[in-house]
């Protein structure tokens, strides 16, 4: 438990570097014309490292949280499709050669 | 890929050929296999690009039910996430086309180059297409599976796989 905290205290210092590097904020900018916040990755690093020498209540639910908040953003939309609970089945059947090629 | 059950086999599922006009290379679903065109690809940067592009497509037709002759919504879904994931539309690319743009311009350039990519594989009017496009543009855009951001940078990429790999990690911490 001890290993998981302090990779993630990596995690979430390397990503708040990253989040605030010129590189990231030029893509950010390129892609939605806006600059990145980089608030919630600071605050998940002093969360962090908050639970890592207290334990504090407070901090481990800030941390669960904005790590929901982070997984629910990803899923925020409704696919165009219906996901399959299987693959494909005919992925590794062998070649027809004479099957007619269309991209 | 290979976790959603679709690994990929260089011998099976990547097929090199010459291909017509400069399209540069294509996912067949009927067969399950990428086509990389030989004869329009002649460099590495643009390879990588291309095989990530039709990896895209590859992954969608495994995770999900994707209809890619009957539903035109499923074919610009799936071209807009592979035209924003690949780097096809990365800065240096478009400056190298002369599109020189920069206030979200990416998601022009994403726009733009799904409806060719539409417009060449299907018979359907530019207008149909382009609000085919626009209808499912949010949602496809913001799709960003399975890296989880953009990938726009080594790093970007790096940071992406190493969330994949802590996936389950996260997961057990919530």
């Amino acid at each position: 438990h001890g290993d998981t905290n302090i990779h993630n205290n990596i995690i979430s210092k390397f990503e708040f570097r990253h989040c605030k590097s010129f590189g990231n904020i030029f893509h950010h900018y390129y892609t939605h014309g806006t600059a990145p916040s980089c608030q919630q990755w600071k605050e998940d690093y002093k969360n962090c490292r908050e639970w890592e020498k207290h334990q504090g209540i407070e901090a481990k639910e800030a941390l669960q949280s904005s790590e929901m908040n982070r997984v629910a953003e990803q899923r925020k939309f409704t696919p165009v499709w219906t996901m399959r609970s299987n693959p494909p089945e005919d992925w590794n059947m062998p070649l027809n050669q004479e099957t007619p090629r269309d991209s | 890929m290979k976790s959603s059950g679709c690994k990929i086999l260089k011998d099976r599922h990547l097929s090199c050929e010459d291909c017509d006009g400069t399209v540069s290379g294509g996912f067949d679903a009927a067969s399950s296999q990428i086509v990389l065109c030989q004869n329009n690809i002649h460099q590495q940067s643009h390879m990588n690009r291309v095989v990530t592009h039709e990896l895209i497509h590859a992954f969608d037709h495994c995770r999900a039910h994707v209809d890619w002759f009957n539903n035109f919504r499923h074919l610009a879904c799936s071209e807009i996430r592979a035209a924003n994931l690949s780097g096809d539309c990365s800065f240096s690319q478009e400056a190298a086309r002369l599109n020189f743009g920069l206030k979200q311009h990416h998601q022009e350039c994403v726009r733009s180059r799904a409806l060719r990519s539409i417009l060449a594989v299907r018979k359907i009017s530019r207008e149909e297409a382009e609000k085919i496009v626009d209808e499912v543009f949010d949602t496809c855009f913001n799709d960003y599976a399975p890296f989880g951001r953009i990938p726009h940078s080594n790093r970007d990429a790096k940071f992406a796989n190493r969330d994949y790999e802590n996936r389950d990690r996260y997961y057990a911490n919530l």
